[in-house]
C-alpha cells in the first residue's frame, strides 16, 4: 500500500461517509476525469456540428 | 455546412440542453472508464492515441464530409476499439468476463483495502527480512514480491489465494522444499500475503548475469512489466537479491532490505546514496 492510499484512507476516516464519497467522485483523479469530460465535450460538439 | 447552425439546433429545447448533458456525462463516464482499464494495466500511454484517434474518426465519419470509405471504418471503430482491446490484453479480457459470468467468486482478495497501521507495516517489514535471513542461512529458495501499487491479477490466478496476515513463520512454512507452494513466487501486499505459488512472466533480458537461475530471471521479469518490488533468496548461495524496476541489485544484508521495504511501502524517502551492493541491469 503507497503512502498515498494510506493518506486516503486515513482521510476518508476522518470526513465520514458522505464527504469521502463525494471526494471520490470530485476529487480523486481528477485529471483523467477532467480529460475524460473534454474529450466527452469535444466529440459532442464535432458531433452535433457535422452529423 | 453550417456547423453552428447545427449546434444550435440541438440546444434550442430545454429537453434538447439536457439531452446533451446526459450525452457528454455518459460518454465521459465511458472514456474515463477505458483510461482506468489502461491505467490498471500499465498502458495508459495508449489513451494518448486513443483519445485524438477518436476526435478524428467522430470527423471524418461525418456525412458532411461525404468520405465514404474512412468514414465507414471510423463508424466501425467501436467494434474496432473492442477487437483490439481483446487482442492486446488477452488475460484480462477472459478475467474481466470471467468476473461478469460469476461476480461473487472472483478476486475480491485482490481488491481489498486494508486498514494497516504504520506499526503493522513496520511489523510486516520485520518479519519479510527475518524471514529472508533464516532461508538465506539455510540455503532455501525463496522469492517475495511486494505489490505497492495495483496487484496484477492474471499472475495472482496462477497462485492459490491465501489472503493471510503476513508473518515470518509462515513466509517460511510456504518456502520449505516439502511444502506443495514452494515452487513459485509469494505476493504480498500491505501486512497481508495474497497469494502463493504464484509463476511470474520471465525477463528475456540478455544482459541477465548468467550465474542467475530462473527465480533471478522471473523476479526481474515481474519488475519490468509491474511496479512491484521482488526480494530473492538463493537456493545455491544463500544470497538476497532485490528487484525493481527490471533492475536486479545483489547482497542486500537486514538493514538495506529493510530499508528498501520501507520506501517500498513509503514509509521512508529514497536515499540517493548507494551503498555499495553491486547492480546488474536486467532491461536496456
Amino acid at each position: 500500500m503507497t503512502e498515498f492510499e494510506r493518506s486516503t484512507q486515513k482521510t476518508e476516516k476522518k470526513d465520514g461517509k458522505f464527504v469521502s464519497v463525494m471526494k471520490k467522485i470530485f476529487v480523486h483523479n481528477i485529471g483523467w476525469k477532467l480529460l475524460a469530460l473534454g474529450t466527452s465535450a469535444v466529440i459532442w460538439v464535432l458531433a452535433a456540428g457535422l452529423w | 455546412m453550417d456547423f453552428f447552425g447545427n449546434i444550435e439546433k440541438k440546444l434550442q429545447t430545454p429537453g434538447g440542453i439536457a439531452a446533451c448533458v446526459f450525452d457528454i456525462l455518459l460518454t465521459a463516464v465511458l472514456i474515463y472508464g477505458i483510461i482506468v482499464f489502461l491505467k490498471k494495466n500499465n498502458a495508459v500511454k495508449l489513451a494518448a492515441y486513443l483519445l485524438p484517434l477518436t476526435v478524428i474518426g467522430v470527423v471524418l465519419s461525418s456525412e458532411e464530409l461525404g468520405l465514404t470509405v474512412i468514414g465507414t471504418v471510423m463508424s466501425y471503430s467501436l467494434v474496432l476499439a473492442v477487437v483490439a482491446i481483446i487482442l492486446l490484453f488477452p488475460q484480462e479480457a477472459r478475467r474481466g468476463l470471467l468476473k461478469l459470468a460469476s461476480p461473487k467468486e472472483t478476486h475480491e482478495a485482490y481488491t481489498t483495502e486494508y486498514d494497516v497501521t504504520d506499526d503493522q507495516l513496520h511489523s510486516a517489514i520485520g518479519d519479510i527480512v527475518r524471514a529472508a535471513q533464516n532461508m538465506s542461512k539455510k540455503n532455501v529458495g525463496a522469492l517475495i514480491v511486494v505489490s505497492t501499487h495495483g496487484v496484477p491479477g492474471h499472475i495472482l490466478d496462477s497462485g492459490t489465494t491465501l489472503d493471510a496476515v503476513l508473518s515470518g513463520a509462515l513466509l517460511e512454512s510456504i518456502f520449505n522444499t516439502k511444502a506443495p507452494l514452494h515452487d513459485g513466487a509469494v505476493f504480498v501486499r500491505g501486512n497481508r500475503i495474497i497469494a502463493a505459488g504464484c509463476f511470474l512472466p520471465l525477463s528475456q533480458s540478455t544482459t541477465i548475469d548468467k550465474e542467475l537461475g530462473t527465480r533471478h530471471r522471473a523476479a526481474i521479469g515481474v519488475t519490468e512489466n509491474y511496479n512491484v518490488l521482488a526480494v530473492i533468496v538463493s537456493e545455491e548461495t544463500g544470497v538476497i537479491s532485490v528487484a525493481h524496476r527490471g533492475e536486479i541489485s545483489r547482497y542486500y544484508d537486514s538493514q538495506m532490505l529493510t530499508e528498501k521495504l520501507e520506501q517500498a511501502y513509503g514509509l521512508k524517502a529514497v536515499s540517493t546514496k548507494k551503498k555499495g551492493k553491486r547492480s546488474i541491469k536486467g532491461n536496456e
